[in-house]
């Protein structure tokens, strides 16, 4: 008796599932190439995955190579050159973040205090201008700008009695090259989500702190900040969850042999491996190693924003 | 009597409008370069007298 009802509840349930999958039909449509893109990106690829645990085989093909257990990652971790990838990555993109993190959030207050409709829009649009350049020209304008011998840069500088810097061929002035390209590049792309948030502050809030006697910096300390502190750790979050994450194109296009002891990071550094040296099962270990990382630093991160009483994205 | 509100601009916002206007310029002043460089001679380039 009680086995029939729980049936007929699960088949009701099922059927009133079916009637609201069918009344947002189009709904459901309008997600079917998202997740065709995810499957057929994100997904099936990951099938990929095991070549890391197999001594792989072109020839062979990835169901006919032997396994080989955790061979190649003890072969990569025992590799001297991986650590200092993962030293690089991590100083490159530790550096970016303290410098464009705190930047985009100061530039994002700024825009908002502009009361000019006009000059608000040309410079925003000019700040987002560098976001749209492939690194591949960004990487040739810095080298005009910053080449040691006929640069723009250090003509400047030698014309106020400064000698030349390296500043491409210098391990230190390197990274401070890579960085300065990195928040040149992307410092207005990312004021566009505090922006976002910064519309969405009560004005009536201003308003009543104004007839208060708050000054500007104290409405900016107690209203405006506190208002968007919870998209500030959400995007503190996101970006210390790409720490173990380094694009290719930029250190391997602004990067020459001069500074590989620094410009060599976990992307370049498998992309050498996979596609230069034909070590499939190598580059792939070091991107499944690169993406376990970063899933422990994004667990890490947002345990760490809900200790101290923040709202996490888990 | 009539009075008369002067209108306040302060200068905060006199250097808010002046840093933003200097960010534009350094986001800019690349793009210039290299317009620059594409529009000069191959001497010009290679002598280092393309400054901007």
């Amino acid at each position: 008796m009680s086995v029939s009802t729980s049936t007929n509840k699960t088949k009701s349930n099922f059927n009133r599932t079916l009637i609201k999958a069918w009344n947002y039909r189009w709904i459901y449509l309008m997600l079917l190439p998202v997740m065709a893109f995810y499957i057929v990106y994100g997904y099936v690829p990951m099938y990929g995955v095991t070549i890391a645990f197999k001594d792989y085989n072109v020839f062979k093909g990835v169901m006919g190579s032997p396994w080989c257990g955790v061979d190649v990652f003890k072969k990569i971790l025992t590799n001297k050159n991986f650590w200092l990838a993962i030293k690089n990555t991590l100083v490159l993109n530790f550096l970016t973040l303290l410098s464009s993190f705190p930047l985009t959030i100061i530039v994002s207050l700024m825009l908002n205090e502009i009361v000019s409709a006009g000059f608000k829009k040309v410079t925003q649009s000019v700040l987002y201008l560098p976001h749209f350049i492939s690194w591949v020209v960004v990487a040739g304008i810095a080298t005009n700008l910053f080449s040691q011998q006929g640069g723009t840069i250090n003509n400047m500088l030698n014309a106020f009695g400064i000698s030349s810097l390296p500043f491409l061929s210098d391990n230190k002035w390197w990274i401070f090259t890579y960085v300065v390209c990195n928040v040149w590049k992307e410092i207005g792309w990312g004021t566009i989500i505090y922006l976002a948030a910064l519309t969405g502050v009560d004005e009536s809030l201003y308003e009543a702190a104004h007839l208060d006697g708050a000054t500007k910096l104290q409405r900016l300390f107690y209203i405006t900040l506190p208002s968007i502190k919870s998209v500030i750790v959400t995007m503190l979050i996101l970006q210390i969850s790409k720490m173990m994450t380094i694009g290719l194109d930029a250190p391997l296009l602004l990067g020459n042999k001069k500074v590989i002891g620094v410009s060599e990071v976990i992307s370049t550094y498998t992309y050498r491996l996979g596609i230069e040296s034909a070590k499939y099962s190598d580059s792939t270990a070091i991107g499944l190693f690169q993406s376990v990382i970063n899933i422990i630093i994004l667990i890490a991160a947002d345990k760490f924003a809900k200790a101290i009483g923040e709202d996490g994205i888990i | 009597m009539a009075v008369v509100q002067k209108k306040k601009f302060p200068v905060g916002q006199i250097i808010n409008y002046a840093l933003l206007t200097l960010l534009a310029f350094v986001c800019l002043y690349p793009f210039l370069n290299v317009i620059s460089y594409s529009l000069s001679g191959y001497n010009a380039v290679l002598s280092g007298r393309v400054t901007h």
